[in-house]
């Protein structure tokens, strides 16, 4: 095990922004922290890399010199939600600049950046001020920033953020890539879709809890639901005709015409297609798998129905 | 990574973040050109008013015994009472720059066309015929009129177990020890004042605190930072040097005028200037992470207070016997201008230099920890400002990762 958070807690002026949470991240492994905004991931994170302590439980980081309080800071690469960046400053400075604070030699440092500009298409700009790149390649240079020094544990805050379909991908293998080199990835994204591609492992919070954890199918086992058919009819039809089809968990009204049924894992398929088969007249049968976005979506809006007066 | 390679790599970082050869030659060559404009201009100023002549006419009423130097640029010429009025008509017509009319031993009367800036050498030959005249009526010789006039010589030695005054150079020597303080700390706080708002603004603490701890950051961007406040201590001092050599080669006898400066009391004040910008660094470090907008922050008039103790030291420069000198020489927030001051000036005993000396150390040592603890606080909180409660609590709260 790389990383263990026991049961952390942080309490603000008058907001427990985190509450007894527990989660561990291996080597080798990349794991998702999930969210809606002010949910405690950024408290969190700050308590892993040592900004702020928990309150009460308890962080273990097992560091080459020895199990740490926090991710230990020259096995750590960072990437925080707020791009920060000496924005006056040329991008290569900036990046031997930090190489160097996480204890890089000059020399190492210097060809690492030089690779890592290479391999972001960034060499040619490195001499620029990094006001003068566009978003997507300021994100770039953060990410740089946070792998020059290989870090054994990498915490990203929305490592997606700024990028095209394209760098996205391109991010997404090098994560991929990372993660067979044996590095630790804890990552925050609103990216579902490439999260749920990503990471082998997913913690989603609301209001400083921990709402669910696991694997993609131990998410939709908790979660109730194996999959999702969406049926297209040739005339309206109402939704309560599907409501009491044995499987059913959840009825969407996409069109008049037009329904989605999310089926709880313990789902009949057999019979429930004689149920949709008496009803009217079907066009077209589209089935997938549950995904990460109604998920999250789902446990979400639970916790805030229970949570309203 | 050791505290102290972070130390210098965050120093060599905001040292240079700032400092641009381009920029610092082209300031060398522009305050250069400007010196060299300037005693180009005060020399041809001179040769002008040296080459300038004014035609002045004088019709001597009261017959003074005027005399005239030839070789003035005051071109004099007589007339009698029956020219006057062609004489008004050609000061008028700008023929001449004046007419002087001597109406009596006591008084005269100037006609001018334009401003008279022969003044001063007119009043002098009036003043000067008028007094033989006077000195003649009495019948008094101008040789023992002279002698008279002489200030008393008076011979001043000191008594062996008293003490030597400070010579002019070293009066000279406090003075640029204040001028150096309270331009290092200028520059200082314009530096610390832009360099932590536009990180703060920029959301790079982040970044920087999860690579090192609070304290190295705080410590290198006091010592980076200062370099600048010191850099112009050495531009003070290199171009001090400068005019001293020009006097050395041109004046000479200035030179040795203003006497000689021992090297203890330039070290000794060396030594508090260095500590002083250090300790006000640090204390401008901290305070500026607690600004949110500087533009709008009315904390930022805080930002003056360091200059306040050097301010304070001008008015006391001819008093530095006194006892609120003495005082103010041992509290660390004031001593870094108020113990050179009185060392180069007065005798004071080498056990006060060295306790004061070791208060501001220590002073400076708990400002900057204290310093890393608002900053650290202060540098994540955005949108508004920590009330002084805040930031004494802040004060009192260890870091966490150390």
């Amino acid at each position: 095990m790389l990383l263990a958070a026991e049961s952390i807690t942080k309490q603000y002026a008058t907001v427990r922004a985190v509450e007894a949470l527990s989660f561990t991240l291996d080597s080798g492994r990349i794991h998702a922290l999930l969210g809606p905004n002010g949910a405690g991931k950024t408290s969190t994170v700050r308590m892993l890399i040592g900004l702020t302590r928990p309150d009460a439980g308890r962080i273990a980081y097992h560091a080459r010199a020895g199990v740490q309080g926090h991710v230990a800071a020259d096995e750590l690469g960072y990437l925080p939600e707020e791009r920060g960046l000496y924005v006056d400053q040329p991008v290569l400075a900036q990046v031997l600049y930090l190489a160097r604070l996480r204890g890089m030699a000059g020399a190492d440092a210097r060809r690492e950046a030089a690779r890592w500009l290479e391999r972001f298409a960034l060499a040619d700009r490195a001499k620029e001020k990094v006001s003068a790149l566009s978003k997507g390649n300021q994100q770039k240079v953060q990410l740089i920033t946070a792998l020059i020094h290989r870090p054994r544990c990498l915490i990203l805050d929305e490592p997606f953020s700024g990028f095209d379909p394209i760098n996205q991908e391109l991010t997404l293998e090098l994560l991929r890539e990372l993660r067979a080199q044996g590095v630790g990835i804890l990552l925050s994204a609103h990216q579902m879709q490439l999260v749920e591609r990503l990471a082998d492992r997913i913690v989603l919070m609301n209001r400083g809890r921990q709402v669910m954890a696991g694997t993609m199918d131990e998410l939709r086992r908790e979660a109730g639901l194996a999959g999702r058919l969406t049926l297209t009819f040739d005339e309206a039809v109402p939704e309560t005709l599907f409501a009491s089809l044995p499987g059913v968990a959840v009825v969407e009204r996409l069109a008049s015409d037009r329904v989605a049924l999310l089926l709880g894992d313990r789902a009949d398929l057999n019979a429930l297609l004689v149920g949709i088969g008496r009803g009217a007249r079907l066009k077209a049968i589209a089935s997938e798998a549950i995904g990460l976005h109604e998920i999250y979506l789902r446990a979400v809006s639970t916790i805030e129905a229970e949570v309203q007066p | 990574m050791k505290p102290w390679s972070s130390v210098l790599t965050v120093a060599r970082w905001e040292f240079m973040r700032y400092f641009k050869w381009k920029q610092e030659l082209l300031m060398f060559g522009i305050l250069i050109g400007f010196y060299a404009l300037l005693g180009f201009g005060q020399a041809a100023l001179e040769l002008a008013k040296r080459n300038t002549e004014y035609q002045v006419e004088v019709l001597n009423l009261a017959g003074l015994p005027l005399g005239f130097d030839p070789a003035s640029n005051l071109k004099v010429s007589r007339i009698d009472p029956g020219e006057e009025v062609w004489s008004r008509r050609k000061v008028g017509l700008g023929e001449i720059d004046a007419l002087v009319i001597v109406r009596s031993v006591d008084a005269a009367e100037l006609i001018a066309h334009s401003e008279p800036r022969f003044m001063d050498a007119l009043r002098q030959t009036l003043d000067r015929a008028r007094r033989e005249h006077e000195l003649a009526a009495a019948g008094v010789a101008q040789a023992d009129f002279e002698r008279w006039t002489q200030p008393m010589t008076i011979e001043v030695s000191y008594h062996e177990e008293g003490r030597l005054p400070a010579t002019r150079a070293e009066k000279v020597l406090v003075i640029v020890f204040l001028v150096m303080l309270l331009s290092a700390i200028m520059t200082s706080f314009a530096y610390f004042f832009v360099s932590i708002t536009s990180e703060k603004q920029a959301r790079v603490a982040e970044q920087i605190v999860s690579a090192i701890p609070t304290q190295a950051w705080i410590d290198g961007k006091i010592l980076g930072i200062s370099g600048h406040g010191l850099k112009s201590v050495l531009y003070i001092a290199l171009f001090g040097g400068l005019a001293l050599l020009a006097l050395a080669k041109f004046a000479p006898e200035l030179m040795a005028k203003a006497g000689g400066i021992s090297p203890d009391k330039l070290a000794v004040g060396l030594a508090f200037v260095l500590l002083g910008i250090l300790f006000w660094s640090a204390f401008m470090a901290g305070f500026a992470a607690t600004i949110d907008d500087p533009n709008n922050s009315a904390r930022s008039t805080v930002m003056f207070v360091p200059m306040l103790p050097v301010i304070l030291a001008f008015p006391v420069l001819d008093h530095p016997e006194l006892g609120v000198v003495a005082f103010l020489s041992w509290i660390p927030v004031t001593s870094m201008a108020f113990m050179p001051l009185r060392h180069a000036l007065t005798d004071v005993p080498w056990w006060e230099v060295a306790g004061s000396l070791a208060l501001l150390a220590l002073l400076t040592f708990y400002m900057r920890r204290y310093a890393s603890r608002i900053f650290r606080a202060g540098m994540f909180m955005y949108g508004k400002e920590p009330s002084w409660r805040e930031m004494w609590r802040w004060m009192r709260e260890p870091d966490p990762a150390q």
